[in-house]
């Protein structure tokens, strides 16, 4: 039985925090089998705003910031807009450089940067990581999370303390909560429902995707999402699954006839949130930290929805400019996905990974 | 000491130049030029360089690069190029400097079947340039023919530099290979008419009117005489005619799965090479294990040669990019007031002169995202610009100091000075500095074809 | 006794020369398999067979061929380099300057090689997968970096010792500057 124990002593607090040891505390306990994984800890209390320092707080800290999307995407956007406001807070002590668009590392490669500490921060698709660890697939799983709301909640819930609590043990921090939505579109038909792949030569975002698929009668290809347009239009592929921003970003309305928007409920939801590794964590006074919590609970509970709801409004604006035929998942047609899912996907997920039925449990828990 | 990331970049780019220039493996350079610097700014990020070389490697639009190499190799290595050279020499001949054009037409069309420049070169030039010398075209003027018709195969598609453009900048690569369609053709035609041209003017003008050769370029060459034209008869044509249908049926197979949708860029490829190997054995009895030797060796030395570049190049981008310097040289880029066009003319510049001295891929690797960084925002197309930067490249390969179609052709023909080769290739740069400026004033060149296939 | 270790030295030399050989055909196979393997990919997916380890698998192959394969690439002298300044250097300035650069070569392998093994150990004690559906152990594809580059720097070795025999006989006046067997 493996015991991994990251403990941090409180900062000296000011005013309105009520951070308690207690909150920093992860264990992640290892018994025979299954695995639990959990966090012990009451939910998390942290200073909602704190005011811009006008002299430098601690001493001056450079962090590194990567991702793989270009610059002025809402990824992008994000991670500045929490470096801007730990920097103001601050008073100038901690400062930001950011590397979008893989320019420092390529994107499954932030993983391992940051457990060894050569990256500071990154905005990661937690599910790259699943090869390593796992139990991340949950964050890229059919039908865990039906809406952005949902999957934002999980923060706050057992499902969110255990997946912070396998990061930790990693070495690395989730920082703040990010879903990005997606959705299937076709040049055959409109897909609505599983039996809508059968036949259909398919793109899926995420190996748990592609396995649910394959059960429902697609052929998978895969490929990277700059290919998905050229492949589309050559007829390599009838149909594609990929996130709202990468249908806009990627011109794909020109190509596909049917999409099936995540407006209201959505199959293919993924957590693509700012991490941070220990290391780099570790670097910084009690002082800054409590302000840069703050600053990250500032921006998860006032940047993130508003600007992430944004990327399917867009997605609505430009396919219907393009004559796209569109169609608004309903919450029945959600949950014939979600029982298909749970029959091909989740199952899979819980005879193949450790701890894996418990987490499936602790995601639906998280649904009421 | 504070440096600024600018001053850290020249620096590392100084050091890499002078490991470059030392003569040690290009890989090996860019790799302990990055290995150096990340050990100097932050030692402790060692421990994710083999995850940064790993990585490199960890992509599937990556595979197309020997695949289609794999592809070339046994066309290139058995009697095959001699058979399509020889076709399109009968076809082709009775024009004037018929021997010069047949050479161009068989590179573009040896482009088709090869993504990569030195192997076209390589591959026509072992066949051409004897028979150009044979047949008494001036020596430099033949080499320089080769090793600018050689480039052709990174502008024809498929094409290796376009695979590793649209990579690094997640540009489609089907798209790249059809923005190269049409600037390879008009680059091959224009390039053929200067061969006519030079040819009448320069060699048989000046030939009937001295009645003597031209003079020897050099003491050790033989002094060639007035070039010959022999003359086939219709049935010689059409008897050599079927030798030609392989590579077509292979062009077909590879450019039909691509662009009727059965298969990605890589996968082409891959069909390309099963289709090249199989016929190669089936038609030239390719299966003798010498010659599965050579076709083989030839393909994985090419190959691990690209790849290691590649691995290397990134690695030493990530070393930059470290350092902030990629960063800051964009913005300083970015900076000046120089206008749309203005900003074109100096990237056009800047990549002149890194393609002195850096092979294509490597060029690419470290400078396509940041230049696209800088383009898009002013509204230029990443497809038009992969085929601008293509034909950038493509003089990269023929200037002196690092030129590597330079190299085959100096291993082909030893005797001719490099000054000779030069002087024969000039003109033909110029053709592929107008092609640049023939694209910028008429972006359809490249955006047409792209445009028509797969728009809607 | 100095004759025995000659001769052993020139059989762990022919041992080492023909190991780059072997794996350079080997590595060559391996592309050609991917090749194959693309095409059954594309058939299958055109009979809308589903397919799972195609894709990955030739992406392991492509790391093979360019990393094993590297040993081969030196072997047969496929490592391109700059030769502008080297081509104006005497013949002994030159061997010389290879020779250097050639150790230089073998610590830059080497150092990759030092760094990555870790890499692959790692992978071996936490049983790291792929995170791809087909999802096989990272041990198999972690290896090739690490050993691909031994690979390499155990042939510098034999190319340095023959390099070292050059530099000695152009020095001693014969200045023929062939290679000499090992
Ligand atoms: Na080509
Ligand atoms: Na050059």
């Amino acid at each position: 039985p493996q015991t991994v124990t990251v403990t941090e002593t409180a900062a000296p607090v000011t005013v309105t925090v009520t951070e308690t040891a207690a909150v920093e505390t992860v264990t992640v306990t290892e018994t025979a089998a299954p695995v639990t994984v959990t966090k012990t800890a009451a939910p998390v209390t942290v200073t909602k705003t704190v005011a811009p320092s006008p002299t430098p707080v601690g001493p001056p800290i450079t962090f590194k910031v990567s991702h793989q999307w270009a610059e002025g995407d809402v990824r992008d956007r994000l991670a500045r807009a929490f470096g801007d406001l730990v920097t103001e807070r601050t008073g100038g002590s901690i400062t930001f450089e950011y590397y979008p668009a893989r320019a420092l590392y390529k994107p499954k490669e932030q993983w391992d940067a940051m457990r060894t500490g050569a990256l500071d921060m990154s905005v990661f698709p937690l599910d790259y990581a699943s090869g390593k660890v796992p139990q991340f697939s949950i964050t890229l799983m059919p039908c865990i999370v039906p809406t952005m709301e949902v999957g934002l909640s999980w923060k706050d819930k057992q499902i969110g303390y255990s997946i912070d609590g396998l990061c930790l043990a990693n070495g690395v921090r989730h920082v703040i909560w990010v879903w990005m939505e997606g959705g299937p579109a076709s040049k055959k038909n409109q897909i609505i429902l599983p039996e809508d792949v059968a036949g259909h030569k398919m793109r899926a975002a995420g190996k748990k995707f592609e396995y649910m698929l394959r059960e429902a009668g697609a052929a998978i290809t895969s490929m990277p999402s700059s290919e998905i347009y050229h492949a589309l239009a050559t007829g390599v592929l009838d149909s594609a699954l990929t996130s709202s921003g990468s249908w806009v970003s990627y011109k794909l309305y020109e190509q596909v006839k049917y999409i099936n928007v995540a407006r209201d409920y959505a199959i293919w939801f993924m957590e693509e949130g700012l991490y941070m590794s220990q290391k780099s964590y570790d670097r910084m006074t009690p002082e800054q930290k409590r302000i840069f919590n703050a600053c990250a609970a500032e921006i998860q509970d006032t940047w993130v929805l508003p600007n992430f709801k944004q990327a399917v409004q867009t997605l609505i604006e430009v396919f219907g400019k393009a004559g796209v035929e569109m169609h608004f998942m309903t919450k029945s047609e959600w949950e014939v996905w979600l029982k298909f899912a749970q029959e091909t996907a989740w199952k899979s997920f819980a005879e193949t990974v450790e701890g894996g039925q418990e987490l499936l449990d602790q995601a639906l828990a998280a649904l009421e | 000491m504070e440096l600024s990331p600018l001053t850290w970049g020249l620096i590392m780019f100084g050091t890499a130049l002078v490991l470059l220039l030392s003569g040690m493996p290009i890989w090996a350079g860019l790799a302990g030029a990055a290995l150096l610097f990340i050990f100097v700014q932050s030692p402790e990020n060692l421990g994710t360089v083999p995850y940064v070389i790993y990585s490199s490697l960890d992509s599937f639009a990556l595979l197309a690069i020997p695949l289609f190499i794999f592809m070339a190799s046994p066309i290139a290595n058995s009697r095959a190029s001699f058979d399509l050279y020889e076709v399109i020499h009968r076809w082709l001949h009775w024009l004037p400097g018929g021997i010069g054009i047949s050479n161009m037409v068989a590179c573009a069309i040896f482009a088709a079947l090869c993504g990569s420049s030195p192997a076209t070169a390589a591959a026509i030039g072992g066949v051409g340039i004897p028979e150009m010398r044979r047949r008494g075209y001036p020596p430099g003027f033949a080499c320089g023919l080769i090793c600018v018709g050689g480039t052709l195969g990174i502008l024809i598609p498929p094409s290796i530099t376009m695979i590793i453009y649209g990579i690094s900048t997640e540009t489609s690569i089907g798209k790249c290979f059809m923005a190269g369609v049409i600037p390879g053709a008009v680059v091959t035609v224009i390039c053929c008419i200067w061969i006519a041209f030079y040819f009448y003017f320069f060699v048989m003008r000046r030939g009937r009117r001295l009645g003597e050769p031209p003079p020897p370029s050099s003491p050790q060459e033989a002094a060639p005489t007035v070039p010959t034209e022999e003359a086939y008869t219709w049935k010689d044509r059409f008897v050599y005619l079927p030798r030609v249908l392989p590579f077509l049926l292979i062009i077909i197979g590879v450019m039909g799965s691509l662009y009727l949708g059965w298969a990605t860029p890589s996968e082409a490829a891959g069909v390309g090479a099963v289709l090249s190997l199989l016929f190669c054995v089936i038609i030239y009895q390719a299966y003798r294990p010498r010659v599965l030797k050579t076709i083989f060796g030839v393909a994985i030395n090419e190959s691990t040669m690209i790849l290691l570049i590649m691995a290397s190049a990134l690695f030493f981008g990530y070393a930059l990019s470290n350092a902030y310097a990629t960063q800051a040289l964009a913005e300083a880029i970015i900076e000046l007031p120089l206008g749309r066009w203005g900003i074109m003319a100096i990237i056009n510049l800047f990549l002149l002169i890194l393609g002195m001295f850096i092979p294509p891929a490597a060029i690419i690797l470290l400078v396509a995202p940041i230049l696209l960084h800088i383009l898009l925002p002013l509204g230029f197309d990443p497809v038009w610009f992969a085929a601008v930067m293509t034909l950038n490249m493509e003089i990269g390969l023929v200037t002196p100091p690092v030129g590597l179609n330079l190299y085959i052709v100096k291993a082909i023909a030893p005797d001719v000075a490099m000054s000779r080769v030069l002087a024969g290739a000039a003109p033909f740069v110029l053709i592929l500095a107008l092609g640049i400026f023939l694209l910028c004033i008429f972006p359809e060149l490249a955006l047409w074809l792209p445009g028509m296939m797969i728009g809607r | 006794m100095i004759r025995l270790g000659k001769r052993i030295l020139a059989l762990l030399a022919w041992a080492i020369d023909n190991w780059s050989e072997f794996t350079g055909y080997a590595c060559a196979l391996g592309i050609f398999a991917a090749a194959v393997i693309i095409v059954h990919e594309v058939i299958t997916r055109y009979a809308r067979i589903p397919t799972v380890w195609q894709t990955e698998l030739s992406i392991y192959l492509l790391m093979m061929a360019t990393y094993v394969g590297a040993a081969y690439g030196l072997k047969h002298g496929g490592h391109i380099h700059v030769d502008l300044v080297t081509n104006f250097l005497s013949p002994r300035a030159r061997e010389v300057l290879f020779l250097v650069t050639s150790v230089l070569g073998l610590i830059i392998a080497g150092a990759i090689a030092w760094y990555s093994w870790p890499m692959w150990w790692e992978a071996v004690e936490a049983g790291y997968h792929s995170e791809s559906l087909w999802g096989p152990p990272l041990i198999f594809p972690y290896i090739l970096l690490p050993l691909g580059l031994s690979f390499l720097a155990i042939h510098y070795l034999v190319h340095i010792a023959r390099k070292i025999a050059l530099v000695r006989d152009l020095f001693k006046g014969s200045g023929q500057g062939h290679e000499p067997s090992l």
